[in-house]
């Protein structure tokens, strides 16, 4: 194929065409190369970066060479390998766009993953590497840019789910180091903030039905008030609808107003796993239930 | 197996060479038109240096060369294509030759007395300053890239290869450079205004993250008096149909 361009930079080994079909290419240095000098060149003058794919070869050797080495040479290979920067806990953040992120040991982030179209807008891979808190802080800045978080009828759920019982996470902890980043600024004084617990089993529940640890709280809570629903048509409805019941029921969210936090025995993030914490709530209520979950459930233990 | 492709290539070639003898001028053109690559190789390769265009000395002497070369080879010569390269190196040397002896040394009297040198000589400075001029332009280019972030180098790698996309990105680009609040977004924030592009343009997120650095060069062309370079982008769909 032949090629047709300016060159648009010189160094010392290779010159940088734009062509006439607005493609960057390196081309191999001849004589008399001047900046913005118009070239005819061919495949062939296109430069390989040498150095790089010799990197590429090497490091791309070096870790078969490793494979090989340690399913020869390691004892007891089906022994369960640890790994550095396996998952210790998944957070998930809700807004309308909903997005999960599976955290290490370090409170760093390792992977993400958009449960929604929307999601895509908030999170970027430059996120990985970075602590949790200053993703969702991230996060929700980004949402706010993008009209998610408009008034202060807006939540953010998130839900925190350990997947390493041995891992350390506190949740008052965690929502504490959360609430103080956002309270450095005015701009998020009206964001609701709602911190839900999720344990293995609902995490593999969600996973079931395909949406966030954090919704999925929100859902199991919402269908332990109205059993008759229905969970694949609950799960379709917004954090908004969903929260709503808790709001009718008069309790208070944190940061609305930058108020400190509220006291253990308010009901918001308290443990929603426990049977009997959700018999009681319902005797109160003056409903009668059966104190079992919907067959949605799957697996969970009682 | 090598030699037999080899061997079946040159006996198309002393066919087609055969028919070319015989007055077809035809497949002269024709075969002429499918070795313009080869010339351009071998011209660029004998030189060491790059042909500037189709109106370039160089490449007409190649040209005119292989011609010559087609008229005056018989198989006894061995293959016709290292024949044509041989006849190609002799003209071009013999060119380089003349372009040397060509110089000469006037004096400041004959400069001032001959109207045709001082016309051909203030056109040359004209060139002279239009070449500086487009340097500068490039470099300045550059350091505009650096703001955001952004190398050659990179280009270079993060160029999109399909002409579709290019093309798509490049509509983003002049999107972006005709509307003045966007243009404002991107110098202000360095970054893409993802929402109205999204709105206006219907164009997706990962579309926009994955060619955002061509798409950020293509605006700041746009932005610059890189007039050549512009009509590139203007023209990028219809030069990609029209190949050399």
């Amino acid at each position: 194929m032949i090629y047709k361009g300016l060159i648009i930079d010189i160094s010392d080994d290779y010159a940088i065409v734009l062509t006439d079909k607005v493609e960057y290419y390196k081309v191999v240095k001849k004589e008399n190369l001047s900046l913005g000098e118009n070239i005819i060149f061919l495949e062939d003058d296109i430069y390989i970066d040498k150095i790089k794919n010799i990197k590429k070869i090497v490091s791309y050797a070096a870790v078969l060479l490793l494979i090989i080495i340690s399913s020869v040479f390691i004892p007891n290979a089906n022994k369960k390998i640890e790994y550095i920067n396996a998952p210790v806990a998944i957070i998930s953040l809700d807004i309308n766009p909903s997005v999960e992120y599976e955290i290490d040991k370090n409170n760093r982030l390792i992977n993400y993953t958009e449960k929604n179209e929307d999601a895509s807008l908030i999170v970027n891979k430059e996120m990985i590497g970075k602590e949790i808190k200053d993703i969702l802080y991230e996060t929700i800045e980004n949402a706010k840019e993008f009209n998610y978080l408009k008034s202060n009828d807006d939540f953010v759920i998130i839900g925190v789910g350990l997947i390493d019982n041995s891992f350390d996470l506190s949740l008052e902890v965690f929502e504490k180091d959360l609430l103080e980043k956002l309270k450095g600024n005015e701009y998020y004084n009206d964001i609701n903030l709602y911190v839900i617990e999720a344990n293995k089993d609902d995490i593999e529940a969600s996973r079931e039905n395909k949406i966030s640890i954090g919704k999925y709280k929100l859902c199991d809570n919402y269908i332990k008030k109205h059993q008759d629903a229905d969970f694949n048509h609950i799960k379709n409805m917004n954090v908004k609808e969903l929260i709503q019941d808790t709001i009718n029921e008069g309790n208070q969210y944190r940061n609305r107003g930058n108020k400190d936090l509220v006291p253990q025995n308010n009901r918001i993030n308290q443990k929603v796993n426990s049977e009997e914490e959700t018999i009681q709530d319902n005797k109160q209520n003056g409903g009668s239930q059966k104190g079992h979950r919907k067959q949605h459930q799957k697996g969970k233990k009682k | 197996m090598a030699h037999l492709m080899i061997f079946h290539k040159n006996k198309s070639i002393l066919k087609r060479i055969e028919k070319i003898n015989n007055g077809d001028i035809n497949e002269r053109n024709k075969f002429i038109q499918d070795y313009i690559p080869f010339i351009i190789k071998n011209v660029s390769k004998i030189l060491n240096m790059y042909i500037e265009s189709e109106n370039s000395d160089e490449y007409m002497i190649g040209l005119e060369a292989f011609n010559e070369a087609l008229d005056k080879y018989d198989s006894s010569r061995g293959s016709f294509l290292s024949f044509s390269i041989l006849v190609i190196r002799s003209r071009l040397i013999d060119y380089k030759r003349k372009e040397k002896s060509s110089i000469e040394i006037i004096s400041f009297d004959q400069y001032k007395e001959n109207e045709g040198l001082r016309e051909y000589s203030e056109l040359a400075i004209d060139e002279y300053n239009h070449s500086t001029d487009l340097q500068l332009e490039l470099m300045e280019f550059k350091n505009k890239l650096k703001g955001f972030n952004i190398t050659l180098n990179e280009l270079t790698d993060h160029c999109p290869k399909h002409i579709d996309t290019r093309t798509e990105a490049i509509k983003t680009a002049k999107y972006i450079y005709e509307h003045e609040k966007e243009k404002e977004f991107l110098y202000q924030k360095k970054r893409l205004p993802y929402i109205q592009i999204q709105k206006d343009l219907c164009q997706s997120r990962k579309f926009l993250d994955r060619n955002k650095k061509f798409i950020i060069a293509s605006v700041l062309i746009l932005d610059s008096n890189l007039d050549l370079i512009k009509t590139y982008l203007c023209d990028v769909e219809r030069r990609s149909k029209n190949d050399l």
